[in-house]
């Protein structure tokens, strides 16, 4: 009845759609702390997913377009929030300097409808660096004995699991011939597995 | 190797790299975990004990050997002297006092009038000692409610103690010592212990000469003790000592303790 790109695509969006549904359900408890604009980003994603879905359905236009669009507004939101939550800014602000290069390297020397994949890389390593100084950081605290219910914890987490799978597959890709559903699969995965710890990272602020 | 197999092998890396991170890091967090909380497990019973042993010092303080000693040779005086009631009388306020030690010690927390009832035996008792040369008085404010208020066991009495030895019997003539329980609200309330003896820092000099005395010793333990029932966060008790010929003409020794109450009430009821 579904072929196998209907499938991976409700098993991709069920886990966003959720997210953004627990994002909204758990509001009052995490809207005055730094994770307040998450429902903004998890609602943002959704439209994306949509617009992605859509666009070149509709009006034929290149699902690039959208995903670079992602790329360049969920990289700066994720490298924002995580220059609110570390220590080290200055390595963040660095990270910033650096993303905002490579887009406009790309915008120079490639085309917008082409996915764009400098930024995604450069994202991934700013994304697992962070997420290691993070962690050190909070195995240096006391906190470290709550961590479970640290919501930041579990956002951190789901970033680290996907970008730590999504950048092999992107730096591999060319090499290995990775793509339709061989490409799909795992980054769904990878989707499923990011957006359920963002999942947890609301419902640990119900044991809170 | 076939293109499948490549692939295969490369998304079975990834999978295995997105595991292996995830084991790695939930490992960390929880050995982490479990150490931190091994260490303040470890550190809330160093404390505790650190607590019960200077609990069983400041019995072993109230207790002291020289006490018993000129009490029970006082209490042998009057019998010989055939005064068998005021020796009869002496002797069960020596007994009750002696209870009260043995089961105060074992709480967490007497009350205001309990505390003031062993105070009056054992100054009842140390006057027995002195006779004519010692004499005290107990003043409870009116709106202080005894009954309600509470302190922690054996506080007062070793600081009573020096008083009378350090400040009155090196005294010539004779020495009173004062205590004065004054209400502040209704959870806290202070405790002021004066005595028109030689003063602190006359016995200082004198004990400076002499090998550490059992009453130096006293003090170091309530000290500790102080410090360990602020950290406990059940108590904050402030305490000041004042030598009375820094501010005035008169000689002796003032300490005052305030005692706020009712931090974690909670924690007695179990």
């Amino acid at each position: 009845m579904f072929n196998k790109d209907v499938i991976l695509r409700l098993l991709m969006w069920l886990p966003q759609i959720a997210a953004f549904v627990f994002a909204i359900v758990m509001w009052p408890k995490y809207k005055n702390t730094t994770q307040r604009n998450f429902i903004y980003f998890l609602g943002f994603v959704l439209v994306i997913e949509c617009l992605g879905y859509l666009l070149p359905i509709l009006y034929g236009v290149k699902r690039a377009y959208v995903y670079n669009s992602y790329t360049i507004i969920s990289g700066l939101f994720l490298l924002t929030w995580f220059k609110s939550i570390l220590q080290t800014k200055r390595l963040v602000i660095v990270f910033i300097y650096v993303f905002i290069t490579s887009i406009g390297y790309c915008l120079f020397f490639q085309e917008f409808g082409v996915l764009w994949k400098i930024p995604l890389v450069v994202l991934a390593i700013a994304i697992l660096i962070c997420s290691t100084v993070f962690f050190s950081d909070l195995l240096a605290k006391n906190e470290v004995v709550n961590f479970k219910t640290d919501q930041k914890f579990w956002i951190v987490t789901g970033c680290l699991v996907f970008y730590i799978g999504y950048l092999p597959l992107v730096l591999l890709q060319k090499y290995f011939g990775l793509s339709g559903i061989y490409y799909r699969i795992p980054i769904t995965i990878n989707i499923i597995l990011m957006y359920g710890f963002i999942i947890k990272s609301f419902l640990c602020l119900k044991k809170n | 190797m076939s293109e499948k197999e490549l692939i295969f092998i490369a998304l079975f890396s990834v999978a295995l790299l997105v595991v292996l991170s995830l084991i790695f890091l939930f490992m960390t967090f929880n050995n982490r975990k479990n150490k931190l909380i091994q260490e303040q497990l470890e550190t809330k019973l160093n404390n505790q004990k650190r607590q019960h042993e200077l609990e069983l010092n400041a019995l072993r303080a109230q207790m002291n050997p020289h006490f018993v000693h000129n009490s029970l040779n006082a209490i042998q005086y009057y019998i010989q002297l055939n005064q068998v009631e005021k020796s009869e009388d002496y002797l069960s306020k020596f007994s009750k006092l002696m209870r009260q030690f043995f089961e105060y010690s074992r709480k967490e927390r007497i009350s205001v009038e309990h505390e003031i009832s062993l105070l009056k035996n054992y100054l009842e008792i140390e006057k027995l000692r002195f006779e004519d040369d010692f004499d005290f008085q107990l003043n409870i404010d009116k709106v202080l409610d005894t009954q309600d208020l509470f302190l922690p066991p054996m506080i007062l009495q070793p600081i009573v103690e020096n008083a009378i030895n350090h400040g009155i019997f090196h005294k010539k003539g004779k020495g009173e010592v004062s205590i004065d329980f004054v209400s502040i609200n209704d959870f806290s309330f202070k405790v002021e212990i004066t005595d028109d003896g030689i003063g602190i820092n006359k016995s200082k000099l004198m004990n400076a000469k002499k090998k550490q005395t059992h009453t130096e010793h006293s003090s170091f333990v309530l000290e500790e003790r102080l410090t360990l029932l602020r950290e406990s966060k059940h108590w904050d008790v402030a305490f000041t000592i004042q030598d009375l010929a820094d501010t005035s003409n008169k000689t002796g020794t003032k300490v005052t303790l305030i005692f706020k109450e009712g931090l974690n009430e909670d924690d007695y009821d179990h």
